[in-house]
């Protein structure tokens, strides 16, 4: 019996379900021990989310799957954590133009593409953040400064992020854990 | 724990997951155009007792506490920047200060709706019934499988750090940022790589992609209780509406 081949492999989508639980863990350990506002750990949170994501891109090299993350995260984040439900269609169509960007761009094996896909993700991701901020402060312009500065401070750490990726998914290589 | 989900039998277990996702989306929407007082205040009152009805004050007291402390460490921003730049005032009126307070409030009530009284068990059997394809809710299934194992898998990281004498804190966070992602997060990834491995072939020998879009494990339908929450909200939405546009005013 010919039965129509499924676009995405069991690995693959056991592999992004498995990316989405441990960036999450990953995340809230930091958070948890090196406190909630300070800058260090924003940073480093940011640094370890987008280094698993750039590893993830690494291990899944498949047309969607920047976009299929983002949607998995923001299930879980909303029915998990209880916030994230308006961000979640603006973060949708940031992984869709990251996915598309990378194809356009020389494809998943083309380190700059990734590189740029995921940077434009993260920055577009931020934007809408910040957007999403200004709608909801927009009687008090004031107020978002603050947002301003904590997103600016997680932005630094996403950038160094998606380098320390690469880093990592070399090393990752090297053992023979992924492939490159 | 006070953040724990909770698998109760109130009225407001009992409303389909699927309606409080429709309920928060409109929402969502919604709020961000509402500005008048008397259209929030509907909305923050309303979705107070809504949250309310989960009886989880502790948590509910916690949610609102962690908004205040953000909104103040906001406010005291907003502060030193009016004084940097004069003329350029921390705000124009009290209400001001309180729009975004309350908008951030309503959607915090919510979506807590959503976090306490919704299990991902039931999360997927609606995303089941909805028809909608593997790959969306097959992670999540793994999600629920891999979170209990990856925190044993950490506490066993943190054991084997114990035994060399090394401890993972704040301090160490802040003074030896990188040593503690290298001890503690990269174990963590090669851990969470043959987990990952593991399960992808435990799927293919049972063969769960297979069988994944050939039928659902329980209906779905909507109950007594969604048509009220249902009836409930359009309700008030059109009396903040109402008030929005000024008519009740």
């Amino acid at each position: 019996m010919n039965k129509k081949k499924k676009y995405w492999e069991s690995w693959e989508i056991v592999s992004i379900g498995t990316f989405a639980a441990l960036i999450r863990i990953s995340s809230f350990l930091v958070s948890i021990t090196g406190g909630g506002m300070n800058p260090v750990a924003m940073i480093l949170k940011n640094l370890i989310a987008t280094s698993l994501l750039v590893i993830l891109l690494y291990r899944v090299r498949k047309y969607g799957v920047l976009s299929l993350y983002v949607l998995i995260n923001s299930i879980m984040t909303m029915v998990m954590m209880g916030r994230g439900m308006m961000i979640a269609p603006m973060a949708l169509l940031a992984g869709l133009i990251g996915d598309w960007l990378i194809v356009l761009l020389g494809g998943y094996r083309n380190t700059a593409a990734v590189l740029i896909g995921l940077g434009f993700y993260e920055t577009a991701y931020r934007i809408a953040s910040l957007g999403l901020g200004f709608l909801f402060m927009r009687e008090n312009i004031n107020l978002l400064y603050f947002a301003v500065i904590t997103v600016s401070i997680g932005y630094t750490g996403c950038i160094a992020g998606i380098f320390t990726g690469m880093y990592f998914s070399k090393e990752l290589k090297h053992a023979g854990i992924i492939r490159l | 724990m006070i953040f724990q989900n909770t698998q109760g039998d109130g009225f407001i277990h009992r409303v389909n997951v699927l309606t409080k996702i429709i309920l928060s989306l409109i929402l969502s929407v919604l709020i961000v155009f509402l500005h008048q007082k008397e259209s929030l205040y509907i909305f923050f009152a309303a979705s107070f007792i809504y949250a309310g009805m989960l009886k989880k004050f502790k948590a509910m007291f916690v949610y609102y506490l962690m908004i205040l402390v953000m909104f103040s460490i906001s406010l005291f921003f907003s502060f030193l920047m009016g004084k940097i730049m004069s003329g350029h005032g921390a705000g124009n009126n009290d209400f001001s200060m309180l729009v975004p307070f309350l908008r951030v409030s309503v959607m915090s009530n919510i979506t807590m709706v959503i976090a306490f009284s919704t299990t991902m068990d039931s999360l997927i059997n609606s995303l089941k019934y909805l028809r909608l394809p593997s790959f969306i809710y097959f992670p999540l299934i793994v999600i629920i499988r891999f979170i209990p194992s990856f925190i044993n898998d950490v506490k066993h990281i943190r054991e084997s750090l114990k035994v060399r004498n090394i401890s993972i804190n704040f301090l160490t966070i802040i003074i030896h940022p990188f040593l503690s992602v290298r001890l503690l997060i990269v174990p963590a990834v090669i851990r969470a790589l043959r987990s990952s491995d593991e399960l992808s072939i435990a799927a293919d020998i049972k063969g769960i992609l297979e069988s994944a879009d050939t039928g659902r494990y329980a209906a779905v339908k909507p109950k007594r209780e969604d048509f009220v929450v249902g009836v409930t909200a359009v309700l008030i939405i059109a009396a903040g509406l109402f008030a929005e546009r000024g008519i009740l005013s």
